[in-house]
């Protein structure tokens, strides 16, 4: 998936004047998809286990990490990028959310029925901090296309 | 999604100029996998949207209380994951912000008598206790006249009702210059009601309560009106005249009775003209929540969440319920207190006496203990918590309340009482403390009182058995080894109740060994009354 997020749009790879050399020196695009994948990914699970390392039930630090992690990944991310950044932080926070409680609080969800009923609140409580990561990302991204507008313009 | 702008002129010549040099389209695989992506991410989101829809649209608009937090610092440990629910009925005639109840509505519809009767008593008081494992929930009553130690209220005996009402007066007196508003006052004295009820509760029991529900009379209205008109079952006819707020206004026919919100509210307060008087009363709550619960089965509110919803907002504005109490958790625990896994017992009494001018019922402290004990300890602990801890700290050490594997030896019952087949029920009993059953027959001396002797190798087990009936155990050549001797002596009353309250719940077929069922082998006040059905009752 990483390479996706270095994937680039014709437009931008037609206009570059290095163009025929980029296989040999990545673009900068390519370049940040590893941190992309840190921001988007990675950042979150650290936000996760952090707060049930703090105490048990995720929090704040996972809500800023998430959130945070979105929104960097979306300023650093191609366009073609924006899908999978977009994409990402349903699966993501629900992902980290079940993986910190599984890790950190393992007794309480012991047995089908405490399972399911775990699942349920991590559906629950992961749906605001989805949303949030969501509009952060939105928000990056419409600023940046606004920037790229007036930036052509001038 | 972003790829394209094709609303820029400037993009689309720079577009027309460069697609013959290096055209690249988006790989299919990409395609795909971005579908496959985004399907995912939408599912995930629209499901996580909708339960957290749901979940908002049952608590938005629930009170709660934060009245339980200071009450569990000094609460007695927990020795497993269960589930300790203190249920509170309230006998006010006000509303949430201290403001009377329309007169006439109080009148007529509660047969309450007048706003300013009933004060701030918890008529009803019900611990449920959902074991650690899933298994069957105990429910039991604690009768409201019980005379215990207050806790959070003035420190003194009263009866167990009135720990609310003393502490929010106190708490009353102490707001009344602080330039609250009325509505205010009200909230943060009940809290103080509420926490002295809790810990009066949780001392008296010596269980910590984990969560409670509080409520009120209306509350009780607003939630039968929500139900629909309920169907009870009474032994027999009965009638309860309502005269100046003494009277409850019920009246019914031996048999299933068919109850309007009114009729229901009379039905659980009914007291007078009644065999066991206010215990009776006692019982008739327990049935009406056995009555509800199977009435919202049958008609399949528990499995569908819309209907759960209009039945939640219904009562949410009429219910208190503790700010640590998790919907989605109790979700988990539900289960397990419906489908007939529910057996309400009320805890016994000693005796009445008179305080102070009132009626009040003895209560045996170090009793209750033994049996909450008894029925609460019962769940295999899934931590190793219970080698290291014996039992919370109480006056509760030896007798019934130690662990049943403990006792060992098999325990010979004679009845030399006139209690028709006590030696069956007491073996049965000690049986359920984990004895083995020996010979169960008539005696050939009649003591008065009751004796326990023993065999070589018994004197532990002995021990506790003599606790049980208040006496000391002796050793003795006659009994095997291995063996323990219980003669019933002729001043024999069944342990824990008065000789007019017959040990029930030992008699009735609630099956199963006492193992099985642990509360059939204890002193309980009356017959039990199992959910899953409607339950006849006085």
């Amino acid at each position: 998936m990483a390479e996706q997020w270095a994937e680039r749009p014709d437009d931008e790879i037609a206009a570059s004047p290095r163009a025929g050399r980029r296989r040999s020196k990545p673009a900068p695009a390519a370049r940040h998809s590893g941190a992309v994948a840190l921001l988007l990914v990675v950042l979150p699970l650290v936000g996760a286990l952090g707060d049930e390392a703090m105490g048990p039930g995720l929090g704040l630090l996972f809500q800023l990490c998430a959130v945070l992690g979105t929104a960097g990944a979306a300023a650093l991310a191609t366009r073609a990028g924006w899908w999978w950044v977009l994409a990402a932080p349903p699966v993501v926070v629900l992902v980290a959310w079940a993986g910190g409680e599984l890790l950190g609080d393992s007794a309480k969800y012991q047995g089908s029925k405490a399972l399911a009923t775990g699942s349920v609140r991590w559906l629950v409580h992961g749906f605001p901090v989805m949303a949030e990561s969501i509009i952060a990302a939105l928000v990056v991204i419409v600023v940046r296309i606004m920037l790229e507008k007036r930036n052509r313009r001038g | 999604m972003a790829d394209h702008s094709p609303a820029d002129p400037g993009r689309a010549a720079r577009r027309q100029a460069a697609a013959p040099a290096k055209p690249r389209r988006t790989s299919p695989l990409v395609v795909a996998g971005r579908t496959i992506a985004c399907a995912t991410s939408l599912a995930v989101l629209c499901g996580s949207g909708f339960s957290w829809y749901a979940y908002t649209s049952l608590t938005t608009g629930l009170t709660t209380s934060t009245a339980l937090s200071a009450v569990k610092k000094s609460a007695p440990p927990h020795l497993d994951n269960s589930v300790n629910i203190l249920l509170i009925g309230l006998d006010s005639r006000k509303d949430m912000n201290g403001n009377d109840l329309p007169k006439q509505f109080v009148q007529d519809e509660l047969n309450a008598g007048s706003s300013s009767i009933g004060g701030y008593n918890t008529n009803t008081l019900i611990v449920l206790h959902i074991p650690a494992n899933g298994g069957k929930v105990t429910a039991l009553s604690i009768p409201r006249d019980d005379y215990v130690q207050t806790q959070g209220a003035d420190g003194r005996m009263h009866k167990i009702k009135e720990a609310y009402g003393i502490a929010k007066a106190a708490a009353d007196a102490k707001l009344a210059n602080k330039g609250l508003s009325k509505a205010q006052e009200e909230q943060q004295s009940r809290e103080a009601g509420r926490a002295a009820t809790l810990a009066t509760v949780q001392n008296f029991l010596g269980i910590p309560i984990d969560h409670f529900a509080e409520v009120n009379l209306l509350g009780f209205y607003d939630i039968a009106q929500a139900l629909g008109p309920i169907q009870v079952c009474l032994n027999h006819a009965t009638s309860d005249p309502a005269e100046t707020g003494q009277g409850s206004g019920f009246s019914g026919t031996a048999g299933i009775n068919t109850l309007n919100a009114s009729q229901a509210l009379a039905f659980v307060r009914q007291r007078h003209n009644l065999p066991g008087g206010d215990l009776d009363r006692t019982h008739r709550q327990q049935a009406f929540i056995s009555s509800a619960e199977y009435k919202l089965k049958q008609e399949g509110v528990f499995g569908d969440l819309g209907k759960m919803q209009n039945l939640f907002n219904v009562v949410k504005k009429d219910v208190v319920i503790d700010d640590q109490w998790n919907i989605l958790d109790f979700a988990q625990q539900a289960p397990n207190l419906t489908g007939g896994n529910v057996e309400f017992n009320t805890l016994p009494i000693a005796g009445f006496e008179t305080v102070g001018g009132e009626d009040v019922n003895k209560v045996n402290p170090v009793q209750i203990k033994q049996i909450i004990q008894t029925l609460f300890g019962h769940d295999p602990a899934p931590a190793p918590a219970d080698t290291s801890s014996p039992a919370p700290a109480s006056a509760a050490a030896p007798s019934s309340a130690a662990p049943a594997a403990q006792l060992s030896g098999t325990v010979d019952v004679y009845n030399a009482s006139t209690v028709t087949g006590a030696a069956a029920d007491e073996s049965k009993a000690l049986v359920g403390m984990g004895l083995r059953a020996g010979r169960v027959t008539e005696a050939s001396s009649h003591p008065k009182t009751t004796t326990v002797s023993y065999g070589a190798g018994e004197k532990d087990s002995a021990d506790a058995v003599a606790a049980r009936y208040g006496v000391s155990a002796s050793p003795s050549s006659a009994v095997a080894a291995g063996h323990i001797q219980v003669i019933l002596g002729t001043g024999y009353t069944p342990p824990g109740g008065p000789a007019a309250a017959p040990p029930a719940a030992s008699s009735p077929g609630a099956g199963g060994g006492a193992s099985a069922d642990p509360a059939a082998s204890l002193p309980m006040q009356g017959p039990p009354v199992k959910m899953g059905g409607i339950p006849c009752v006085n």
